[in-house]
C-alpha cells in the first residue's frame, strides 16, 4: 500500500462519514438513521486501515465491526417496538414521553 | 487504480442515499457501498477483514435492516417524508467534509506497514487477543438476548 492509496482511502472515509452524518441529521426515518450510523462506523474502519494494516489495526477493526453488529441488532429491535407502539417510524412524530391512556 | 475505482463507486452510491425516495433503495445502495469497502480491504492486503466485512455487514447487518424495513413499512411503499431541515443538515455535512479535507491536505501522509496472513490472524485471535475476543463474544450474546427481550416484551407468549 503506497501513499496515494492511503490518501484515497482517507478521503473516501471523510466523505462516507459526512454522508452518514447528514443522513442521521436529516432524520427522515428511524431505519435511515441506523443506515447512517453504519456508514459512519465504516468510515471509521477505513480511516483506521488507511494508517497501516498491522495486526493491531485489523483486530481493532474486527471488534468495531462486532460492536456495530450488536448496535444494529438492538437498534432494529427498538425500532420495531417503537413502530408497534406509535405506528410510525418517523422520528419527528415520536414525541410522547407518557404512555397514551 | 482499482482502489480509486472502488472508492468512486462507494462514494457515488453513498451520496445517492441522500437523494433516494424509498428506504429499501437506500438499503441496497448501502449494500453496494459496503461491498466496495470490502473490495478496498482486498486491494490493501487485508483479506480477512474483507471476508468479515462481507459476512457480517453485507450478510448480517443488511439482513437485519431489510427485515426491519419489511416489518415497519406498510403494504404500499411509503415515500419518505420531506425533511424540513434538509438544507441545514446538508450545510452541516458539507462544512464537516470541507473541514476534514482541509485537515487531510495539511498533514503528512502515513506510511503503512505490511499485512499479516489469515493463518496468523487466527493464531493471534487465540493467543494475544484472546481476552478481547471472549469479551466480544459475551457482548454479542448479551446484545442478542437484549434484542430478543426488547422485541418481544409485553407480548403474551
Amino acid at each position: 500500500m503506497d501513499i496515494s492509496t492511503s490518501e484515497t482511502i482517507l478521503y473516501l472515509a471523510a466523505f462516507l462519514f459526512c454522508v452518514g452524518f447528514t443522513v442521521v441529521l436529516t432524520r427522515r426515518n428511524l431505519i435511515m438513521m441506523l443506515l447512517g450510523i453504519e456508514l459512519m462506523l465504516n468510515a471509521a474502519n477505513l480511516n483506521l486501515i488507511a494508517f497501516g494494516n498491522s495486526s493491531e489495526n485489523q483486530f481493532f477493526i474486527l471488534f468495531i465491526i462486532l460492536v456495530a453488529v450488536c448496535e444494529a441488532a438492538v437498534g432494529i429491535a427498538l425500532v420495531l417496538r417503537v413502530y408497534h407502539f406509535y405506528k410510525t417510524s418517523s422520528p419527528d412524530q415520536i414525541s410522547d414521553l407518557k404512555e397514551r391512556a | 487504480m482499482i482502489t480509486n475505482i472502488l472508492a468512486i463507486i462507494a462514494a457515488i452510491s453513498a451520496a445517492a442515499i441522500l437523494f433516494v425516495k424509498e428506504v429499501f433503495h437506500a438499503a441496497l445502495l448501502l449494500l453496494i457501498t459496503l461491498l466496495c469497502v470490502a473490495g478496498i480491504f482486498v486491494t490493501i492486503n487485508s483479506e480477512f477483514l474483507a471476508v468479515v466485512q462481507i459476512l457480517i455487514y453485507a450478510g448480517g447487518v443488511m439482513l437485519l435492516i431489510v427485515f426491519g424495513i419489511m416489518l415497519t413499512v406498510r403494504s404500499k411503499p411509503v415515500e419518505l417524508p420531506n425533511a424540513d431541515n434538509k438544507i441545514v443538515s446538508g450545510l452541516f455535512g458539507a462544512s464537516l467534509f470541507a473541514m476534514l479535507v482541509y485537515t487531510l491536505g495539511e498533514r503528512i501522509m502515513p506510511t503503512p506497514t505490511t499485512s499479516i496472513a489469515p493463518e496468523e490472524f487466527g493464531t493471534l485471535l487465540m493467543t494475544r487477543f484472546a481476552i478481547p475476543f471472549e469479551v466480544a463474544g459475551m457482548l454479542l450474546l448479551v446484545s442478542l438476548v437484549g434484542a430478543i427481550v426488547a422485541a418481544t416484551q409485553g407480548k403474551e407468549s
